[in-house]
């Protein structure tokens, strides 16, 4: 129960303000996650993490920073860690999760702005989340409009640099997008006062793909008949992998795989047996949006898997390793994060591709397509998503949500519904 | 499932910073009990940061391994169980 308002004065937090998120955080998270039963006992790490979200996290960033360290905050699985950390820097997720923060955003932008954005917004401009007081630099990214448009007004407030990722994936697309990581490794490196060496960048492509390693093995749990762990559980770890020391992570899931192992060996699941299998596709789940898993999970199903930021597309495919020059590994880089595939891709077939291999790989038995509300690009493409689905005889459920709280109840019957319709195994 | 919160009663150990808690929840899982990290109730405090959960059948042996190991806390602090998953309350 530290006290860490002097770190949040010394930050220039709206301490009042922000005080009411840390009112709320203890009863959700009790409701969402202690309410769970059979939990892995490697969960309290993530307990700890959350329950220490706004203390430790920011004053080991803190702590780097006095060393000399600078921190970038990121917003999107494009922007490549790995240069950063090359570099001595810090990437850390930014986290835009909360309805607490859209209001924030809102004196800015269009009502009509995805709440991801407006929360993201919001939370620097309200001063009420120590991560986004505490980086050097924003990291943007040219993903959507609404983003574009943000970065804009961020950078009124807060150095802000953009990757421009691009919108199609032809090979000149993919030289494009190494081109752009050389701009931002030359930007990252006059901010950090460090160069990225063919050694540094080596050790750091292996340090993230580690962290990947380490995810895709918690997820192939989920794989099994009776997963070990719960959807809401693996949520949670993905969320916190986005600004958690990327080597304590690792090493933190691994130490949990292993009681994974032990579990699956010992024949523990934490599913009714005939508990139906979702996956759940399309925009990302930030830190602490757990309302949909939560939902899910409620109402007996189990969420097996998420094509999603906050899910594979965070971690499936790894950087090759076997790259010597600075070249070589930039090159390996774009290709690695041209694979993932966001719906801001235009065609974007490899998205519906993965649904479908996903669905077979973790033997879900219906897809439930959610979009934040106002993602004009997950919205359109849902309906190419959906259709394709059906023909291949995959049932599918389109959802629109936000981070609010009023829409659960209707959340709850149609999930409910559908549920109902996948029919009892 | 009961919609009804649970109401038998449970007990958390307060800290002073998150090291000490985290060393008696290392002391206390090695004396077989099976404490849980939880962010500190707001009724029992207005900071941020860990707590950890003990049920009320595990309370004696807990605090015969605070005492024996002179394990640093804040205090101890009991409330009624209140776990609601049907609440529909998010952050």
């Amino acid at each position: 129960m530290a006290d860490y308002r002097q770190m949040w004065q010394d930050l220039d937090m709206d301490l009042e303000t922000h005080d009411l998120l840390c009112e709320v955080l203890p009863q959700a998270f009790g409701d969402v996650y202690l309410s769970q039963e059979n939990r892995p006992e490697g969960m309290g790490y993530y307990n700890f993490v959350v329950s220490e979200i706004h203390g430790v996290r920011p004053a080991e960033l803190i702590e780097a920073q006095k060393a000399g360290a600078k921190v970038f905050g990121t917003f999107c699985v494009y922007v490549p860690d790995e240069i950063v950390f090359a570099a001595g820097g810090i990437a850390t997720g930014l986290c835009g999760g909360s309805q607490f923060w859209v209001p924030g955003g809102e004196k800015v932008l269009p009502t009509g702005t995805c709440p991801l954005i407006k929360a993201s917004v919001g939370a620097r401009l309200d001063r009420t989340c120590p991560f986004f007081r505490i980086a050097d630099m924003y990291v943007g990214e040219t993903t959507c409009d609404g983003k574009k448009k943000a970065w804009e007004i961020l950078a009124e407030d807060v150095p802000v640099y953009v990757m421009d990722l691009p919108q199609m994936k032809r090979p000149q697309d993919t030289d494009d997008w190494a081109r752009e990581i050389e701009s931002f490794l030359i930007r990252v490196e006059e901010m950090t006062g460090n160069k990225v060496t063919p050694e540094n960048l080596a050790a750091a492509i292996k340090l993230i793909n580690n962290k990947r390693r380490a995810l895709a093995r918690l997820y192939d749990f989920r794989k099994l008949d009776n997963p070990p762990i719960s959807g809401k559980d693996a949520l949670l770890i993905s969320q916190i992998a986005f600004y958690d020391d990327p080597t304590r992570f690792t090493q933190m899931t691994n130490a949990l795989c292993d009681e994974l192992d032990k579990r699956v060996k010992d024949g523990i699941g934490v599913y009714a047996k005939d508990a139906r299998r979702i996956l759940l596709s399309g925009t990302p789940l930030a830190i602490p949006n757990w309302k949909l898993h939560h939902i899910v999970e409620s109402l007996g199903a189990a969420v097996v898997v998420e094509e999603m930021c906050t899910g594979i597309r965070y971690f499936e495919n790894l950087v090759d390793e076997s790259q010597t020059t600075l070249d070589g590994m930039i090159r390996a880089l774009a290709e690695r994060y041209m694979k993932i595939n966001c719906a801001c891709f235009t065609p974007n077939q490899g998205r519906i591709d993965d649904i479908k291999r996903l669905v077979k790989e973790y033997q879900a038995d219906g897809v439930i397509d959610v979009n934040l509300k106002f993602c004009t690009l997950y919205d359109v493409e849902g309906f190419l998503v959906e259709r394709s689905l059906k023909e291949a005889g995959i049932p599918c459920l389109g959802l629109e949500t936000d981070y609010t709280d009023e829409d659960a109840g209707g959340l709850r019957t149609r999930i409910g519904a559908f549920l109902e319709m996948l029919g009892s195994k | 499932m009961d919609d009804t919160p649970q109401t038998n009663l449970v007990w958390y150990i307060l800290f002073h910073n998150h090291t000490q808690g985290l060393q008696l929840n290392t002391l206390l899982k090695d004396a077989g009990l099976k404490p849980i990290i939880v962010p500190t109730p707001r009724k029992l405090s207005q900071s941020c940061g860990i707590a950890l959960m003990i049920p009320t059948d595990q309370l004696v042996e807990t605090k015969a391994v605070i005492e024996r190991e002179q394990a640093e806390i804040l205090g101890i602090a009991v409330l009624p169980r209140d776990l609601n998953p049907l609440r529909d309350r998010y952050c």
